[in-house]
Formats: structure tokens, C-alpha cells, sequence
């Protein structure tokens, strides 16, 4: 599953169980392990999480199940740690 | 840890650690399964001579372990930059 970052950017991503967490704004990279470490997602779905005032989440790369024409990754459970996307 | 996000990166320049300048960062190259980072992509500055450089549609695949840092420039390590050709099968997916 090779793929240019620039591609991920605005897809929408959803749960392995259908529902919609939001979409792709940014990735981040972890240079010295030479890993993506986590997916920036906004337009979040404020019934899987609230955000507060921050502008979205990081999910951490872990979670990613598929990369297509849009992003699953695994079901979470509600209010899991949240993160405010830069 | 030194995480950074992605799409500030792009239009950044690309300099190898001798001072030589080598491009513009345009994409990255990733292993989603994985998260393995792969390459990145570098429209080549004028200057900078692609010889002997893996190439890709005028741009210049340099792989990621050659990357040192990537903050307000790019800095790559410019002995790792070519594939060494047992690289190049291995780095297939």
C-alpha cells in the first residue's frame, strides 16, 4: 500500500463499523523512526468526539486499518484521549 | 521524538549535508500498512545535477533514510542518498 502523503489529505475517514470520523487535514511523520505517526482529522464527528474548541484530532497511525478512496481505521471507543490538531 | 506535521513541509527546501542545495520537497512516499516512510520527492533545484539519481517523472526519489531533519528546511545525508542497487527490490511494496 504504497501512497503519496499529498493523496490522504481530504479523505474522509470512517470506522471499520461505518461511522464517519471526519476528514484527512494534515499527517504527521516521525523523522528519526522514519514513520507516519498519526493522521490529523477535522470536520470531526462531534457524536464520536468532543473536540471542544480544538480544531480536530490526531489519530495515531496505529488505528489505520485501510487506505483507499477513504480512510478506515478501528472503532474507538467514545471520548478517548483527545488531541488538538495544530 | 521530532513529529512534524506534513503539510507545512511541501515547497520547503530539500539541502544536503554538505551544503549543497537540491531541491524543493513535493510528496512523500509512505507505506500506510506499515507507516514505513519510504522516499521523498524533490523537484530538482536548476543547479543540482540528477546524474546517477533515482528518478521519477523530473523529480528525484531520495530515500527517506537519507533524511535527517525536516523543520524550516530539509536536510538529507547526501552518501545516502542514491539506492544502492540491493536497495532498490527491497524497497518495492
Amino acid at each position: 500500500m504504497r501512497i503519496e502523503l499529498t493523496n490522504l489529505y481530504g479523505l474522509n475517514v470512517y470506522t471499520d463499523r461505518g461511522v464517519r470520523v471526519g476528514q484527512v487535514n494534515d499527517v504527521t511523520i516521525d523523522v528519526n523512526e522514519r514513520k507516519v505517526s498519526g493522521i490529523a482529522i477535522g470536520d470531526v464527528n462531534d457524536d464520536l468526539f468532543d473536540i471542544g474548541g480544538g480544531k480536530g484530532i490526531v489519530i495515531p497511525h496505529r488505528w489505520v486499518v485501510a487506505v483507499g478512496d477513504i480512510v478506515i481505521v478501528r472503532h474507538m471507543s467514545m471520548r478517548v484521549e483527545e488531541e488538538a490538531a495544530a | 521524538m521530532s513529529v512534524v506535521y506534513t503539510r507545512g513541509l511541501y515547497g520547503k527546501n530539500v539541502v544536503a549535508t554538505d551544503g549543497t542545495e537540491v531541491g524543493e520537497l513535493v510528496n512523500i512516499l509512505a507505506d500506510m500498512r506499515t507507516g514505513e516512510l519510504i522516499s521523498i520527492v524533490v523537484k530538482p533545484d536548476i543547479s543540482f545535477d540528477t546524474g546517477g539519481y533515482e528518478m521519477d517523472d523530473g523529480f528525484i526519489l531520495i530515500p527517506f533514510r537519507a533524511v535527517k531533519a525536516a523543520k524550516d528546511v530539509i536536510t538529507v545525508d547526501k552518501s545516502q542518498i542514491g539506492y544502492p542497487s540491493e536497495d532498490i527490490a527491497s524497497i518495492e511494496v
